[in-house]
């Protein structure tokens, strides 16, 4: 008699701590779901923030207005009296062809692996996104440091990838060193002796020097600069802003 | 003594029970977690090869407007041993070499070099103006949105195969450390 119940009594007591067991396992489990919608709702709202910020940035609140992208020189340097031959096989006199205008002066090499295509990229695909009365009083001028592999016909299919405005000089190499030596602190141009395959390698200054409507450079852009960088700076430097 | 024992198995049980949803909980939060990584699902610029001891990721190809183009890419080594990468080849081209950038007087200059040694531990990463894998004498146009298959051949013996995805020229100045 005494056995029975306590018997049914255990089985039950059983079945309680199963049932109490299946629901903490339930339980702890959408515990572990609402955790992990927790995370993504979080994360969500981290990038919600930082496009927020992004925005805030864009709006120039989140950053210095006055500050420029590129470094700004110490001492401003005057447009240098670089002759030399255009694309065309037409004599090219920077100060007279760039009178006026904004001129970001750059030397370098078509088979440059990476420093000249990238600088060239950004500065084209800026200035393809502004409005083309900005664009069209920009100069870019491009001198190139690698005059024997570098043809017109080269150089001049080379920069049209980039923006159809940009200008190529060509020259003997020594109107290109002599050419470089006009411009205030730039190291001059190397070229490697040619391997076996007649490759080789030129060492160049990678800045893009920008020359204002006054003839003046006040600030240069290293390599690394970005696109949303010239974006900023260039009506700056249109509007005649000057860097300092 | 039928009641004691009724309860310690009723608390072995239990305790199993918590065991499996602890386990379950943590699956779970990996799991969640990962997915929400924004390293692994946003930028889609790159994706990550992980084989034995290293894992390649964020790589990166140049459209191009020459006959040849640049990689660039970062190689995290996992084990206790520097590992060299030694060899590249890629569907795209005759030749893939290894260079890197001297800069020197403010000048840079492109250098050939045998390998890159990624240290143990540590992650190497090649970036414009500094390592990159050459891809000379391209065979076809390589456009942004495309991928090419590039192949990456370490002294450990390891070998891996890269999609390498061709982005802009433009968005390359990104991946220039400031």
């Amino acid at each position: 008699m005494g056995a029975t119940p306590s018997g049914i009594d255990s089985r039950v007591r059983n079945v309680m701590v199963l049932i109490a067991c299946a629901s903490l396992l339930i339980s702890l489990l959408v515990m572990a779901n609402r955790l992990g919608s927790d995370d993504e709702e979080s994360s969500g709202s981290l990038n919600a923030t930082a496009e927020q910020q992004a925005a805030i940035d864009q709006e120039s609140g989140g950053r210095n207005p006055t500050a420029w992208e590129g470094a700004v020189l110490d001492v401003a340097q005057s447009k240098p009296d670089i002759n030399l031959t255009d694309t065309d096989g037409n004599p090219y006199s920077l100060i007279e062809e760039t009178e006026g205008q904004l001129t970001i002066l750059m030397f370098g090499y078509t088979n440059c692996p990476d420093i000249c295509p990238i600088s060239l990229a950004t500065l084209g695909s800026a200035m393809k996104d502004m409005p083309p009365e900005d664009a069209n009083r920009i100069r870019m001028v491009f001198v190139t440091a690698d005059p024997e592999r570098d043809t017109p016909e080269v150089l001049d299919e080379y920069l049209g990838k980039f923006h159809p405005s940009f200008v190529g000089l060509v020259g003997t190499v020594e109107e290109i060193d002599a050419a470089q030596r006009l411009v205030d602190d730039l190291p001059i141009a190397v070229r490697e002796e040619p391997d076996e395959d007649g490759k080789y390698a030129v060492g160049h200054a990678t800045q893009m020097i920008a020359y204002q409507n006054d003839g003046w450079a006040r600030i240069v852009y290293p390599f690394g600069t970005r696109a949303e960088h010239w974006k900023r700076d260039i009506p700056r430097l249109l509007n005649g802003e000057f860097p300092a | 003594m039928t009641m004691s024992a009724n309860a310690r198995l009723r608390q072995t049980i239990s305790y199993l029970l918590v065991a499996i949803a602890i386990a379950l909980t943590l699956s779970a939060c990996g799991s969640s977690s990962e997915a929400s990584d924004p390293s692994n699902t946003g930028i889609s610029s790159s994706r990550e090869a992980v084989a034995g001891q290293l894992t390649i990721s964020e790589a990166v190809v140049g459209e191009t407007v020459t006959m040849s183009a640049a990689v660039y890419l970062d190689i995290e080594n996992h084990s206790d041993e520097t590992i060299r990468l030694i060899d590249a080849d890629c569907d795209c081209s005759d030749l893939a070499v290894i260079h890197a950038t001297h800069h020197d007087g403010g000048l840079a200059q492109m250098v050939h070099i045998e390998e890159i040694a990624i240290p143990a531990q540590s992650t190497v990463s090649l970036h414009p103006a500094g390592e990159h894998i050459m891809l000379e004498t391209i065979t076809r146009e390589l456009v942004a949105g495309e991928t090419i298959e590039l192949r990456l051949g370490f002294d450990s013996g390891e070998e891996q195969t890269v999609i390498v995805p061709v982005v802009p020229l433009a968005d390359l100045a990104e991946r220039v450390p400031q």
